[in-house]
């Protein structure tokens, strides 16, 4: 493993040359740089798996890789680390295996360099063996080579590798371009890779051909980086070595993860709603079946509805006005005096409504109260005589219960007879013999009207 | 986790949430509606049920009451005196089922009530083809005059009622 070299703005050097380094102010650090914005241990630098990391001590201004502020990270050649405020570029002096390719390039012209010195990547599933050290190293196809020992080297194996092996050092390498295809910043640079790793399945078919077939790229294992171009006109901050730090997401792919979650969380507040109002619903529901069956079977809502049915011929009289008072007008069309020698009726008597929340009942129940006016009774009450062509609304006042009427009347009843001096006889004629006393009836009507008291006078 | 694979997840998530919402929310949502009318329509049924108790439990204390008042009887008379009497006219109002009638002696020819012996009794009908006058007896309300003839001479006596108010109404009293 090289050396690591950090390369100020102003051109200074700063060089670490053993596995592990600190960076900061303080006098003991291993990298001393004498600014306000670093920390006094600010980062601390070392090699792990062959490759340089960093990792942030914990400094006031942070630490930012090609403008991204990480805590710690793998550092690959060209890359930028920012600790504070001062830039320091990134040199690696001997990096792991790189690819160089010329994009113009054929494929017999791709140079294929294994990893020599660096360690081999760390297989990431657990069953298979350990891999076996990568095949020597290749300057280039010799000419005349055969298909197989090309694509053998291209993958960096044995050309009697077996399957597994293959597919282990396909996972690496493939696994390196997914990442940077997904985040390459330009079309060349995106086809580059992808260029590289369609020459990667084409050796992996041609090494194992039932290989590829049971597994998509979405599923492939990541792995860390083993090629790194060489020749394409690209920054260098665009070219990044082994354990580059994955590209943020882009704004849109998070946001609308976002959308995402706002709406299961939305989705599930819903879920809770319904099923919190099913149940209400079908317990209020139940109950009130219930008690619809209990009022439904009550007795006396039972035997209510029997007597309204039974006396339904009552509420048809009750609607003919049968038990309805009216007021009695007595008229006299006769061209003598009438007097009423007697007088009667029959009527509903208003009583006093008993207090309570069922007033309206007792006051349609009590209104049954049926009462009787007898004028014989009222002797010294009732004197009426009616002269010719006159009206009169009865209504009589008295002291006396049974004397006090107010003229209502269902069914009334009356004796008239003529008042007054009587005619002298005809000669001739027989004698009158009395008054003539008539007894007339009737139904008052509740629209009113007047009762013509008549006689054969 | 490859960046590869970044992408491929969060494309997961809002499919997910739409289809749990497809296949839960919009069923239960149904059903929960389909409660809910449930729900209402019981609860609808059981304040008409309460309504309509109310009202036909005071219907029937009416009609009750009514059929009490308008329930008519035979109209029999029944001498408790020890002179005859003879009723010159007779008014009774009684009812078909649908509505109340009228008989007034005085408007029906014919009519003439024979004496009633002391301690007899005798039912009052009357029938005639003129209208009004075809009376089988029932009353409701009546009214009459009545002359007790005697040895010391007549009395006349004017009476209006409800039968059977303040009486038996199998037998009206007089004495």
């Amino acid at each position: 493993m090289g050396k690591l070299r950090l390369v100020a703005p102003d051109g200074s050097v700063l060089e670490l040359d053993k596995e592990r380094g600190v960076l900061g102010r303080d006098k003991d650090c291993d990298l001393r740089l004498e600014d306000r914005s670093i920390s006094r241990r600010h980062v601390v630098l070392e090699q792990r798996e062959g490759r340089w990391h960093f990792t942030d001590q914990g400094s006031a201004n942070g630490t930012q890789l090609d403008g991204r502020r990480v805590s710690e990270g793998a550092l690959a050649h060209g890359q930028e680390l920012k600790v504070g405020t001062v830039a320091l570029r990134v040199e690696l002096e001997d990096d792991l295996a790189t690819v160089l390719i010329d994009p113009s390039a054929a494929i017999d012209r791709t140079v294929v360099l294994a990893a020599t010195e660096a360690d081999p990547p760390t297989p990431r599933r657990p069953t298979p063996p350990p891999l076996p050290p990568p095949a020597p190293p290749r300057a280039a196809p010799a000419a005349g080579l055969g298909p197989r020992e090309d694509a053998a080297a291209r993958l960096g194996v044995a050309v009697g590798a077996s399957s597994w092996e293959v597919k282990a050092r396909y996972d690496e390498m493939s696994a390196d371009l997914e990442a940077r295809i997904a985040s390459a910043q330009t079309p060349h640079l995106q086809r580059t890779w992808q260029k590289n790793l369609e020459e990667l399945r084409d050796a992996v078919r041609l090494l194992a051909p039932d290989l590829l077939l049971d597994y998509a790229v979405s599923d492939l294992p990541s792995a860390q980086p083993v090629v790194v171009p060489e020749s394409i006109d690209a920054p260098p901050s665009m070219i990044r070595g082994p354990g580059a730090s994955i590209p943020p997401e882009p704004a849109p792919r998070a946001a609308r993860r976002g959308v995402g979650v706002a709406f299961a969380t939305l989705v599930a507040f819903a879920s809770m709603l319904l099923v919190a109002a099913a149940v209400f619903f079908m317990l209020s529901t139940g109950k009130n079946q219930e008690e619809i069956a209990r009022r439904e079977s009550d007795a006396a809502y039972l035997e209510a509805r029997e007597t309204v049915a039974r006396l339904a011929p009552v509420e048809t009289l009750l609607r003919s006005g049968a038990l309805r008072n009216g007021r009695l007008r007595l008229c006299n069309r006769a061209a003598v005096p009438v007097e009423i020698a007697w007088l009667g009726a029959v009527y509903l008597r208003p009583s006093a409504l008993p207090a309570g929340s069922d007033a309206q009942l007792a006051a349609r129940a009590s209104g049954f109260d049926i009462a009787t006016f007898n004028s014989a009774f009222c002797a010294r009450e009732f004197n009426l005589t009616l002269a010719p062509g006159e009206e009169r609304d009865l209504e009589l006042s008295s002291n006396e219960p049974r004397c006090a009427w107010d003229g209502s009347a269902l069914f009334w009843s009356l004796a008239a007879q003529r008042a007054g001096a009587l005619p002298d006889p005809v000669p001739g004629a027989a004698a009158v013999a009395d008054r003539g006393t008539v007894w007339m009836s009737g139904l008052v009507e509740p629209k009113g009207g007047c009762v013509n008291v008549h006689g054969d006078w | 986790m490859s960046a590869a694979h970044k992408p491929a997840a969060s494309r997961r998530t809002f499919p997910i949430a739409v289809v749990v919402a497809l296949v839960v929310v919009l069923p239960l949502f149904v059903y929960t509606t389909r409660l809910g009318i449930s729900w209402r329509a019981s609860s609808a049924r059981l304040v008409e049920l309460e309504r309509e108790a109310a009202s036909v439990q005071a219907r029937a204390a009416v009609l009750k009451r009514a059929a009490e008042t308008l329930r008519t009887h035979d109209f029999q008379v029944c001498n408790r005196s020890g002179d005859a009497l003879t009723l010159p006219w007779v008014a009774a109002v009684h009812h078909d089922g649908q509505s109340l009638r009228l008989f007034d002696s005085s408007r029906c020819q014919g009519f003439r009530s024979p004496p009633i012996y002391a301690g007899e009794s005798r039912a009052l009908l009357f029938s005639s083809t003129q209208e009004g006058c075809n009376w089988g007896g029932q009353v409701l309300f009546y009214a009459m005059n009545a002359v007790r003839e005697s040895d010391s001479g007549s009395a006349s006596y004017n009476l209006i009622g409800a039968w059977g108010r303040d009486f038996d109404p199998k037998c009206f009293n007089l004495r």
